[in-house]
């Protein structure tokens, strides 16, 4: 499948993504806000509708995704694996940021999400001892209290989404077994398993577990979205021999088998076997995925599932729908809209996920 | 403003010079980085693995000798080849892509941290069933019973004393030559891959858009230092502070490496030899400018503050746990952890950025 950025851009241009004219997103507050290292520290960064940064939040270490409160006045920032922390940001400055951790027989994986209510807050989790992936579920009206866990039924669940229907919880099980002894070490590489799973929201049972095919089974399913027609959307990371052509980015309908998107060569071997983050658009036509090992980004219409646009940008990761367009950042500071315009430049490192609310 | 003509000639003669200047170095370094490519493929990977073959076949053999003749003298014979084969492997641990990423053979050879004993168990199992024998494949079986820490298991766990005694342990000993005799086809297949002209090291040499993997001599460059930083990370994190602990109390010897052949100095030290000789043997400083070099002897400087506590740790003779307990020994290798980590930083920090070849924050990796 051929990219023609030409057309893209002018499709994206014909769309109405203008300097200053971002899209809202569908909040009454507006804004964005992602995980960032500023010098030696780390922080989260609340922005504005258009890209401005309206405050601060110092992190104790790296930071990963961030998950927000059905009414967006509170955020959680989780630490990158295999850290233990967790940070709960007040988006109105009213009450102070204060910290919570996993056990101490647990660590986090970087992502997590809210309850449609608001009153609990689900975060994947590593319990290494065992090498079983779980949930942790904390009462976000008791001070993030840890109060259970759901069984993920996979070794390195990383991101897990609430779906729309507020029934179902899908996570991508990475199936990369790690030790916070050896940080970031991956010890199963020849026995991974990676999978889709579906969890009852209410129950925590397992719905449906759709497993890698054998001859993708070290390809690390990392990062979700949900998409129009029960579709979920997902990119990894590809952990077997650097010299097989493999996709990284695919699309699953509950029921069937996984499938996956054929980038045109060129760019699957720019991508080096790593996708950073998926995303998709305010109206669902529209999927983003990031690839900052090949510095490149792409969208692909969530229908036909054929690429829609190209956009070059050096370490670019981060991703977020901007009403019926996109936001994505990059690791020199830059937040830019898809047609390549930068809104806004930083002496500061864009972390993986940027989060629209 | 106007510029006289003169003035104006001179601009364009400068900016002429300049460009052709900026067009040389970047020439320049397209071809010290091909040269390096060529001699890391050369000088450093093939004899490494051709190394890491023949004593694979060494141990090999000498196992077969302790199956055929049981006792201490064979034994001792095979423990002896053993200790040749981890050496061979620790130097061979720098190379940590391409053929070796293939076909699992990394775990194959060594499934280590093994965090959760998958070995030891399934060891246990098999020897329990009995239905290995010397000829038996064992490709297709756990990398968990395939490689080095279940030969060591094999030679020196609890048991092993039936190896050394007249009377054999002819199931334990088969399992262990069939053992061996995977690492050898292992090490034959490295060998090969890697001495094949049309065969990894082409996709090393010419790099370009229909390379499979690397689409410009940078990248190459890239995964050569990564490579090595990747080992002094280990070494570091996994193979000395994971087993150090907080203090001789909360020590884990048992986490280290080769801990039951005794060999945990050793595969440290060696890890560290082969970081010095890929940097010395694929000359990488000569891609360095001049005024650059200094990070090269660092990188030396740093090995050497590493290796020569190692080296008095292992003249003293005493067990790895022994060592973990003393406070004296103790205090030398917490300290070696200081200078692994400047080798760690010159290798994925310095050399990087001095050649433009840093990687980006969200790059570094996988999440």
């Amino acid at each position: 499948m051929a990219i023609n950025r030409r057309k893209f851009l002018a499709g994206a241009l014909a769309s109405g993504l203008g300097g200053a004219r971002l899209a809202k997103a569908s909040s009454d507050h507006g804004g964005f806000i992602s995980s960032a290292k500023i010098g030696d520290n780390f922080a989260a960064i609340q922005l504005d509708e258009a890209g401005r940064i309206v405050r601060s939040f110092p992190l104790p270490d790296r930071g990963h995704d961030i998950a927000l409160s059905p009414s967006h006045r509170q955020a959680v920032a989780f630490s990158r694996r295999p850290g233990n922390f967790a940070v709960v940001l007040d988006l109105e400055s009213v009450q102070p940021a204060f910290q919570f951790k996993s056990p101490a027989n647990r660590h986090f994986y970087g992502h997590g999400f809210f309850s449609s209510d608001g009153k609990l807050l689900f975060a994947t989790e590593n319990d290494f001892d065992a090498e079983l992936g779980c949930l942790g579920v904390y009462d976000a009206r008791d001070g993030f209290r840890r109060v259970g866990e759901y069984d993920c039924h996979g070794i390195g669940p990383h991101e897990a989404l609430l779906l729309s229907d507020r029934k179902t919880i899908a996570c991508a099980i990475g199936g990369i077994a790690t030790h916070p002894d050896y940080p970031r070490q991956k010890l199963n590489l020849a026995e991974m398993a990676p999978s889709l799973v579906y969890l009852d929201y209410r129950t925590g049972s397992l719905i449906e577990q759709v497993f890698m095919p054998s001859d993708l089974y070290q390809l690390s399913l990392r990062h979700i979205v949900e998409g129009p027609d029960s579709t979920i959307w997902f990119c990894g990371q590809y952990e077997g021999p650097a010299t097989e052509a493999v996709p990284i980015v695919g699309f699953h309908k509950r029921g069937q088998p996984l499938r996956f998107i054929d980038l045109p060569p060129e760019l699957n071997a720019r991508a080096r076997y790593y996708a950073g983050s998926i995303a998709i658009n305010g109206d669902w036509s529209q999927v983003a995925v990031s690839f900052p090992r090949g510095n490149f980004l792409v969208t692909i219409d969530s229908t036909s599932k054929r690429l829609s646009g190209l956009l070059e940008s050096s370490d670019i990761c981060g991703i977020a729908g901007a009403g019926k367009d996109f936001l994505a950042s990059n690791g020199q500071g830059e937040l830019l809209q898809l047609d390549g315009t930068v809104i806004s430049a930083n002496r500061f490192s864009w972390d993986n996920h940027l989060r629209a609310f | 403003m106007r510029r006289d003509k003169p003035t104006c000639l001179l601009a364009v003669i400068g900016l002429l010079f300049w460009v052709l200047s900026l067009k040389a170095a970047a020439a320049g370094q397209d071809s010290s980085f091909a040269q390096a490519i060529d001699r890391f493929a050369s000088d450093v990977a093939i004899p490494t693995y051709q190394t890491l073959y023949e004593r694979f076949s060494d141990l090999d053999e000498s196992v077969g000798k302790l199956c055929a003749t049981p006792g201490l003298e064979s034994h001792n014979s095979a423990s002896a080849a053993f200790r040749q084969a981890v050496l061979a492997w620790s130097a061979a641990e720098v190379i940590r892509f391409g053929p070796i990423r293939q076909e699992n053979r990394l775990e194959r050879i060594f499934f280590w941290p093994d965090t959760r004993s998958r070995g030891l168990r399934k060891i246990g199992a098999d020897l329990a069933k009995g239905d290995i024998d010397a000829e038996t494949e064992l490709e297709g079986r756990s990398v968990a019973v395939q490689g080095l820490p279940a030969l060591e298991f094999l030679l020196y766990g609890t048991g092993h004393e039936g190896l050394a005694d007249i009377a054999g342990d002819a199931k334990r000993c088969a399992f262990a030559k069939a053992v061996s005799g995977n690492l050898v086809k292992i090490s034959q297949d490295l060998d090969k891959v890697w001495k094949d002209p049309g065969g990894y090291q082409k996709i090393l040499r010419n790099p370009g858009t229909d390379n499979p993997i690397f689409r410009s001599d940078g990248e190459v460059i890239q995964e050569i230092l990564k490579s090595g930083a990747e080992l002094v990370e280990l070494v570091a994190v996994a193979k000395l502070q994971s087993p150090l602990g907080e203090d001789a109390n909360s020590a884990r010897p048992k986490r280290a490496a080769f801990w039951r052949s005794g060999l945990t100095v050793g595969n440290i030290k060696a890890n560290i030899q082969a970081v010095v000789k890929l940097q010395e043997r694929a000359q990488l400083s000569d891609m360095l400018p001049e005024a650059e070099r200094g990070y090269a002897r660092n990188l030396n400087f740093e090995a050497g503050q590493v290796t020569k506590p190692l080296e008095s740790l292992i003249e003293e003779e005493t067990t790895w746990s022994a060592l973990l307990r003393d406070p004296e020994s103790r205090s030398l290798l917490q300290y070696a952890l200081n200078p692994l980590n400047g080798m760690k930083d010159i290798l994925s920090i310095y050399y990087p950025e001095v050649l433009g070849l840093k990687l980006g924050f969200n790059s570094l990796d996988g999440d």
